[in-house]
């Protein structure tokens, strides 16, 4: 048996229903309790909450614009989108920057930010499909098995979409 | 400028500048040669499109002018109109033929071309214009018709004339020969002046023919006006002679005359008609137009043609070197852009590469170095990007976590030095308080003694109390027993100086405590003193320990923005992929250092904060223990008066014994004068008896002041006790303090700091 068939054998041998075999890295935060994550190639950076410029007439879910290095986000209430109610400010808070590929630029407030982990392929889950395009619940993504937690895999391309929806 | 980008943007720039490089140099040469190919071939097929047009338009001018030349020259009107037609069509296919060169032109020639172009299309269309005219004269052909009709017709009439004249003349030769052989002069006369008149008439007629000739054959205005007045003062006198030769006729001749007449009639009119149409005068201008303007026009187009093969023939050799010099230049740029791309890309890449590793090895040596504990490391910083971002934030959280250990020391030491202090006064005050203790014992046991002698003194008050009113009594039965009374005198006496004795010793034991209770008094302002220091230590404790605080602080905050930056650092160097593994570890690295020094500002919060608490407490008790001591010195200022009332009422009472042994010894004095009356002795013993009731009394007081006194006393052992108690529980903070200190410096000490 050659090397190459041998490889072969062993990729069957391995359970890889997912259609990505590769790990991905997640950062993870928390919102109330609940461990929440987002693919790290979506982030640009996280931060400390800069000060708020509050917009008028905008929907629950806008906070306001924020300066970050002269550059201006719109900061997103997470939680509020989640129907979580709205996010109350702490020493935890933080401001989670998304990479800019994704339209304007916007951040999210999350309660606290975690770690970057590794998720193999057979620790994902899919998130249960709902039918209702207006559902909150699809921002969701996937479910992450970590050893001592669920984690809930937030899909970032769908929150502005989700945003603007809100203001029409 | 290159240090100022991001590494993702680096790499891109490379990857860029060689993408750009290799798509430049494809595109160029593809682009190039086939635009090289391209131009040529449409040049010189629409050249050659160009070329057959104008050959063609050539032609078609040619056969134009031919057939027009053919129809000015043909003297029959048939063929005139013949060759008119051709001339048209020729003109006609010229016309579509340009047309055809027009979009040929439009299309594809340039602007000096087009202008060559217009201009053979003004001249041409101004010769076509002329030619039409030209060609109109030339079908016309009057100059032809006139000549034939003055040749046939004229040419008839006029022999006709000459014939009919003959005639008449040979009428008229008869009729004048008869008349002169008949002698008849007036119809011989009249015959020979017909005769003149009518050769006048031929003369006249001849010359009109030949005046009408030389019209045909002038082409001027001024000639033709000449001309014609001649032939009309002719035709007048001819008129005139016929009408005046008809009024003379013989019968014979005027019938002839009368045909000569309409001959001449007709002759005219003919010759009026020739004159019309030499007037019109066609054939010759026609020929000339054909010849000067229209011969230019035509010219001029065919220049403008040649001058446009000209300026073709000259483009298409400028194309052709401008196709060689772009073949050329691709070849140049195909050879040299891979020539310097291919080594800038290279070098570049590489000047990236180490920008990249070097500082991070940098990096990676000195994290190593601050987890090992030696803070006194500084990684090197030229970068400005992020891995620059990264050592720097590194390089101030181990610069900070210097100063804040070094910090800590200072404050450790300070609170050692403290504790070290405070168990010192602790210790004095222990040492203090049992001072006061032996005192207060001393004046206790002074006390105890003191009461003895009031109960002996007040014992001995009541018996000389009993034996003043054993005096009154006895003195009752002063009669009965002198003697008795002499004895019991002696023994009051007596018993008065035993109750002085006592007396004096109870004032000097007063004095004693009085002594002992300012000695108390001393010691309790030396502790309040002492106390007033410790708390004054304690302050200035619980302010290192808020200091130490605001330096955890600031230990925490840095934490923070350490781990952050961690946190982003790893988020960069995921998205960098495999490139960003090695920058991972060290921003794990930064991390883990980051959490490490948060805990141990926790640690050392939560330490502060015993220490605080323990400064309350021992706050807290040594102000309990001056309050003990206040108190203390307030019982001693109460003995110290209690007993200054006593000594006064010890005082009194000496006095009144005094004046009591004075009355005894009076009441001793007067017995021996018993005589002198019962009445006497009676005052003396109820005065003795009133001094001895004075005594008692104040002994009695006496007993409650020294009873209070006691109780005094025992307060001042009791608060001592609890001073003591107090003493010891500071010693206990201030041993746990020292025990916190040294704790203290122990979770520092691992570091090793600049200072």
């Amino acid at each position: 048996m050659t090397k190459s068939q041998q490889l072969i054998e062993q990729s069957k041998a391995m359970p890889s229903d997912e259609p990505t075999a590769r790990p991905i890295h997640v950062c993870t935060f928390r919102l109330g309790d609940a461990l929440y994550g987002v693919e790290i190639a979506a982030v640009k950076e996280v931060n400390i909450l800069p000060p708020l410029t509050p917009i008028p007439h905008a929907p629950k879910s806008v906070c306001g614009y924020v300066n970050l290095r002269g550059q201006i986000h719109l900061c997103l209430d997470l939680k509020q989108m989640l129907g979580l109610g709205p996010s109350t400010i702490t020493a935890q808070t933080r401001l989670v920057v998304f990479q800019a590929s994704l339209g304007e630029p916007f951040g999210v407030l999350v309660d606290q930010i975690g770690d970057i982990v590794q998720l193999q392929a057979n620790q994902l889950e899919p998130q249960p499909t709902v039918s209702d395009p207006a559902d909150p619940s699809q921002l969701l993504t996937g479910v992450g098995k970590l050893e001592a937690e669920l984690l809930l895999l937030v899909n970032v391309r769908k929150i502005l979409p989700l945003v603007e929806q809100a203001t029409r | 400028m290159l240090h100022r980008l991001r590494m993702r943007t680096k790499m891109g720039i490379i990857i860029a500048i060689l993408t750009v490089a290799a798509v430049t140099i494809s595109f160029t040469g593809y682009y190039q040669l086939r635009q090289i190919s391209l131009r040529l071939n449409s040049l010189s097929l629409n050249i050659a499109k160009i070329e057959r047009a104008i050959i063609l338009l050539r032609g078609q001018m040619n056969a134009s002018q031919h057939n027009e030349r053919n129809a000015i020259l043909s003297p029959g009107d048939a063929d005139s109109q013949k060759y008119a037609d051709l001339a048209t069509a020729a003109s006609l296919e010229t016309n579509k033929t340009r047309s055809v060169l027009k979009d040929l032109m439009q299309q594809y020639a340039t602007d000096e071309e087009k202008k060559f172009f217009e201009e053979y299309e003004r001249n041409w269309d101004r010769y076509l214009k002329l030619q039409q005219e030209i060609l109109r004269l030339a079908v016309s052909n009057t100059s032809l018709k006139s000549e034939e009709l003055l040749r046939k017709q004229s040419y008839q009439l006029l022999s006709e004339l000459r014939a009919s004249t003959r005639e008449m003349l040979r009428t008229l030769e008869t009729e004048s020969g008869e008349a002169f052989k008949a002698n008849k002069l007036e119809p011989y006369a009249q015959a020979q002046r017909n005769t003149r008149m009518l050769e006048r008439l031929l003369l006249l007629a001849t010359d009109s023919t030949a005046t009408v000739g030389i019209h045909i054959v002038s082409h001027t205005n001024e000639e033709w006006d000449g001309l014609e007045i001649r032939i009309n003062s002719n035709e007048n006198e001819a008129d005139f002679l016929i009408d005046e030769a008809l009024k003379q006729a013989s019968q014979q001749l005027k019938p002839m005359l009368i045909e000569f007449k309409n001959k001449l009639r007709l002759f005219h009119a003919t010759n009026k008609q020739v004159l019309q149409y030499s007037r019109q005068d066609t054939n010759y201008k026609s020929t000339i137009m054909s010849i000067t303007d229209a011969q230019i026009a035509a010219q001029a187009a065919m220049d403008a043609l040649d001058s446009l093969q000209k300026e073709m023939s000259r483009h298409y050799d400028e194309e052709l070197a401008a196709a060689t010099s772009a073949a050329l230049f691709s070849r140049y740029f195909l050879a040299i852009v891979p020539i310097i791309g291919i080594p800038v890309g290279v070098l570049i890449a590489g000047l990236l590469t180490r920008a990249i590793t070097r500082p991070l090895l940098n990096g990676v040596e000195v994290s190593k170095a601050i987890a090992n504990g030696d803070l006194t490391k500084r990684p090197h910083i030229s970068q400005l990007d992020e891995v620059g971002d990264l050592l720097r934030a590194f390089d101030t959280v181990a610069s900070e976590l210097s100063k804040v250990v070094g910090n800590v020391r200072t404050y450790s030491d300070t609170i050692a030095n403290s504790a070290s202090e405070l168990t010192n006064i602790s210790q004095q005050l222990l040492a203090q308080s049992e001072e006061m203790s032996k005192q207060a014992n001393q004046v206790s046991a002074g006390a105890e003694q003191m009461s003895t002698n009031v109960s002996t003194m007040a014992a001995a008050a009541e018996q000389m109390s009993m034996n003043v009113v054993s005096i009154s009594t006895a003195s009752e039965e002063i009669s009965v027993n002198v003697s008795t009374i002499s004895n019991s005198a002696r023994e009051t006496s007596h018993n008065v100086s035993a109750l002085t004795t006592a007396l004096k010793e109870s004032i000097r034991d007063f004095d004693e405590v009085t002594r002992q209770a300012n000695e108390g008094s001393h010691v309790t302002s030396q502790a309040m003193a002492l106390s007033q220091q410790a708390t004054s230590r304690m302050n200035s404790l619980g302010k290192a320990a808020t200091e130490i605080n605001k330096v955890t602080d600031v230990i925490k905050m840095i934490a923070l923005q350490t781990n952050l930056l961690a946190l982003n650092a790893t988020i960069e160097a995921t998205a960098a992929g495999d490139a960003g593994k090695g920058f991972a570890v060290v921003a794990h690295e930064i991390k883990e250092l980051a959490n490490q020094s948060a805990r141990a500002a926790e640690d050392i919060t939560t330490k502060i904060e015993d220490v605080q608490a323990n400064t309350r407490e021992a706050i807290g008790v040594i102000q309990k223990v001056a309050d003990i001591i206040t108190q203390i010195d307030h019982s001693v200022t109460n003995i110290a008066q209690m007993m200054d009332r006593q000594s006064r009422a010890a005082s009194v009472s000496s006095n009144n014994l005094n004046e009591a042994s004075r009355g005894v010894e009076n009441i001793a004095n007067s017995i021996t004068e018993v005589a002198k009356g019962a009445t006497d002795m009676a005052r003396n013993a109820s005065e003795a008896a009133k001094g001895a009731n004075d005594v008692s009394r104040n002994a009695i007081e006496a007993a409650r002041a020294v009873r209070e006194i006691t109780s005094n006393i025992h307060v001042v052992g009791q608060a001592t006790r609890d001073n003591a108690h107090g003493a010891q529980k500071v010693n206990t903070a201030a041993h746990e303090l020292a025990t916190i200190a040294c704790k203290l410096q122990q979770l520092v000490k691992h570091y090793k700091t600049e200072a």
